[in-house]
């Protein structure tokens, strides 16, 4: 027997797998990336619809259930995710103010813009 | 310094005096940008070598309107900030064989008729930067007066330095003194990092009296780009 909040993960685990795949096949994420996010859903729906070989693990870490512990390898992977994250855009950041900066020097002075402005 | 035919008190070169460039960075800025290069040009005179227009990536006809007023005119593609257009604008300023550098704002908060007065004593060899510093009486609104104090103080605390009005974009600088303080900030805290930069290079700073003008409330730096750049501050101190 289910629980509620055990269809809800398994649902939301399947409906990221299918995103997962979508991206993949769309060229947005190449095939390593693709299959460590399919791990992730894989083992987020194992744990969800299969909890009883995992509750070993409640007790290992003293936390007091099964779902406290997913919760809380759910918040490490996004804080390390958001971190990733804020360095790629600082990098990006950085990369496309010094473009931007080098078309202007480049440009200077040569009349108006052959490109239409970008911005919405 | 002789009066012209209008009264505006002008600047009498020398023969080797540096070549000027004025820098202003511009946002949206196409409906009063016009009027401040017309005044540019109407009390400056000769004196002006060129002056470079840096759209920031401006929505409306900010460029174009410049280059019809004779700008050198540059464009980001995208929207930057202040800090980044200032950087482009200077470095442009520099490949026009500038020896100095006169920044001020779009908005026609900065009167051209200052601008003699701010270059004087870098011609006269007295200074390596000039600061226009606005009285703070009723014209600037009560919470940038608050805010141009609390950053004031903060370098006064942080860098000993002593200036009146940290954050006025009304500058003029020489090409060396340029080098020196070049900056990394791409936003309003451009100011602020101009200054801790001449404070760590023992440059030396005057300030000449301009009046405030404000135009647009809501344009700026903001409470909480200054609460930013006090920020900022700290961690400047602190590397």
């Amino acid at each position: 027997m289910l629980y509620g909040v055990q269809v809800l993960a398994a649902a939301f685990a399947l409906v990221m797998a299918y995103q997962t795949y979508i991206h993949l096949r769309r060229g947005d994420l190449n095939g390593s990336t693709a299959l460590l996010w399919e791990l992730v859903w894989a083992g987020l729906l194992l744990v969800s619809v299969l909890p009883e070989p995992f509750q070993r693990f409640v007790g290992a870490f003293h936390v007091a259930r099964l779902l406290d512990l997913v919760a809380i390898a759910a918040l490490l992977l996004l804080a390390a995710i958001t971190y990733r994250l804020h360095v790629a855009v600082r990098r990006l950041d950085g990369r496309l103010e010094k473009l931007v900066r080098q078309l202007a020097l480049d440009r200077a002075g040569s009349g108006p813009e052959p490109v239409d402005d970008p911005q919405p | 310094m002789t009066q012209d035919g209008t009264g505006t008190r002008v600047t009498c070169l020398p023969m080797a005096a540096p070549a000027i460039v004025v820098v202003i960075p511009a946002h949206n800025e196409a409906s009063r940008l016009p009027a401040v290069l017309r005044e540019l040009g109407e009390h400056t005179g000769d004196l002006v070598r060129a002056t470079v227009v840096v759209d920031d990536g401006s929505r409306d006809d900010t460029a174009e309107v410049a280059r019809k007023a004779g700008a050198v005119v540059t464009r980001h593609a995208l929207n930057l900030g202040k800090g980044s257009a200032l950087l482009t604008g200077c470095e442009l300023a520099l490949r026009l064989g500038a020896g100095i550098i006169v920044t001020m704002d779009a908005d026609g908060q900065h009167r051209p008729a200052d601008l003699p007065a701010l270059v004087a004593p870098l011609i006269a060899g007295d200074a390596d930067v000039v600061l226009g510093a606005r009285r703070f009486g009723d014209q600037m609104p009560a919470l940038f007066r608050f805010g141009n104090r609390l950053l004031s103080g903060c370098l006064r605390a942080f860098y000993g330095l002593e200036v009146a009005d940290s954050q006025s974009g009304y500058r003029a600088l020489t090409a060396s003194a340029f080098k020196a303080v070049r900056w990394s900030s791409r936003g309003y805290a451009v100011e602020s990092e101009m200054l801790v930069h001449m404070a760590r290079a023992r440059l030396r700073c005057v300030e000449v009296p301009i009046p405030a003008i404000y135009h647009e409330r809501y344009k700026g730096t903001q409470p909480l780009d200054g609460l930013m750049i006090v920020g900022q501050l700290v961690r400047w101190r602190l590397s």
